[in-house]
């Protein structure tokens, strides 16, 4: 079994990694160089031998301990390279201006992660050795949070200034709302909605993906969560942040789900 | 950046993405801790939604993002290297006494304890890793320079000097566990001490 973390958590638990990703790193241990690098440079998720990006990062930081530089320099550039997709997928040209330099910040603060871990050792890679992609997510949302204002105006829509949200927008959003929640199982229409979804300005995408989640947007009860509370706005902002969403997912999407 | 301190944001949005249940009421609790980070959990609990359900993309190991990232990593891993080098072998006794004192507080140790330390008196090969790791994070150091430094010689105080016939230094060492129960330390500080040899 690889060592285990050392980070622990709000409540003093150590992070564990996921048995498989432990699995994965005690067989990979058994490969030489060439056969390991091999390995790390498939990129389909769906091929049998693929490795995850969090057995990569731990080959990585094992790289510590010894001093072969070419072969860490290999691994980073190949888990740097995964980095780089998984930005290229979740920032696109069409919602901000800026996207070359918010990726190369996310490439960059991470590289400086690597350098710490490498010289000063430390805990704060631990994170992402149990689940990479969301904490690359962490990652990215700060990022965004920081340098993501240069967001491109999107085309305005017919109801964007109407003031109170019409019944027959309401219907609309509540149909779309339900019924993309039937059909979230089918993978053609998931990967549809959450392109569409991803291509929304980002203040409405927190709108839609919090009412997936099944997030009201506001509630009588004073401790109940709602959308209106989280992002700290009125809920007729809530509202009309919805429904100027769900007219672009409509016409995004159109003919698969018009109601 | 001490425990001491509010948490920064990326540090409290990588523990909401380690969370098994991303619940609403997850994020609810994240929400009531760090208020002022409302937006960006409420944002990423959309993205930790969104990020299984992404088609993957396609980045070369040799693309320029990536040579880029790997400029930053050596000018980084550079930097905090030469700047160990620049103090090494002084690291803990170059500090003013304020901040030794700052130090022993931060690292969780009474000012006997980093004496200890500081004048080597602690064998550096029973010292735990993740402890030295701790000390050169707190030191701006590497864990390098920082061993490097525990390991030299003990260091004599000059009224011992020329006190004896022996070669001073070698049998005056102690183990990192018998420092721990000999430095006055309290319960506390004891056992998260421990906790390091885990």
């Amino acid at each position: 079994m690889p060592p285990p973390l050392t980070k622990t958590n709000a409540n003093g638990v150590r992070y564990r990694r996921q048995t498989t990703v432990d699995q994965l790193i005690d067989e990979v241990a058994m490969l030489d160089r060439a056969a390991l690098l091999s390995r790390f440079s498939i990129t389909n998720r769906h091929d049998p031998i693929y490795l995850p990006s969090e057995v990569l990062l731990h080959a990585i930081r094992a790289t510590r301990q010894d001093n072969r530089d070419s072969h860490f320099e290999a691994l980073f550039r190949i888990l740097l390279a995964r980095v780089e997709s998984l930005s290229r997928n979740a920032i696109s040209t069409s919602q901000y201006r800026n996207v070359d330099e918010i990726r190369a910040e996310i490439a960059s603060r991470f590289a400086t992660m690597i350098a710490q871990d490498r010289t000063q050792g430390g805990d704060r890679l631990d994170i992402f050795e149990v689940v990479f992609d969301k904490a690359l997510a962490a990652l990215r949302v700060d990022v965004l949070r920081k340098l993501g204002p240069e967001r491109l105006r999107t085309e305005p829509i017919d109801d964007a200034n109407t003031g109170e949200p019409t019944a027959a927008v309401e219907r609309a959003a509540e149909a779309f709302l339900g019924q993309s929640r039937e059909k979230f199982d089918d993978p053609a229409f998931r990967s549809d909605l959450v392109a569409a979804i991803d291509h929304l300005p980002n203040d409405e995408k927190t709108v839609i993906g919090l009412m997936l989640k099944g997030i009201p947007i506001d509630g009588k009860e004073p401790g109940a969560v709602t959308i209106a509370k989280l992002l700290g706005c009125t809920e007729k902002t809530v509202r009309n942040r919805r429904d100027r969403a769900i007219f672009k997912l409509r016409k995004a999407l159109a003919g698969e789900y018009a109601s | 950046m001490t425990s001491q301190t509010s948490p920064a944001q990326e540090d409290v949005l990588l523990a909401f993405s380690c969370e098994n249940d991303a619940s609403p009421a997850t994020l609810a609790e994240y929400v009531r801790r760090y208020p002022g980070y409302a937006g960006a959990l409420a944002d990423l609990a959309v993205e930790l939604m969104i990020v299984p359900l992404r088609e993957d993309a396609c980045c070369s190991p040799q693309d320029a993002t990536v040579d880029r990232a790997w400029e930053t990593f050596r000018s980084s891993a550079t930097s905090l290297e030469t700047k160990s080098l620049g103090a090494a072998g002084s690291l803990i006794a170059a500090l003013p006494p304020a901040e030794f004192r700052a130090l022993a507080k931060r690292i969780g140790v009474n000012t006997l304890f980093l004496v200890q330390l500081r004048d080597r008196i602690i064998d550096a090969t029973t010292i735990p890793r993740r402890f030295v790791e701790l000390l050169a994070r707190e030191l701006s150091s590497t864990v390098s320079a920082v061993m490097d430094d525990l390991a030299r010689p003990p260091m004599v105080a000059a009224s011992e000097r020329f006190k004896s016939d022996q070669k001073p230094g070698a049998d005056k060492r102690i183990a990192f566990a018998d420092a721990i129960g000999n430095s006055d330390l309290d319960d506390e500080q004891q056992q998260k001490l421990r906790a390091f040899m885990d």
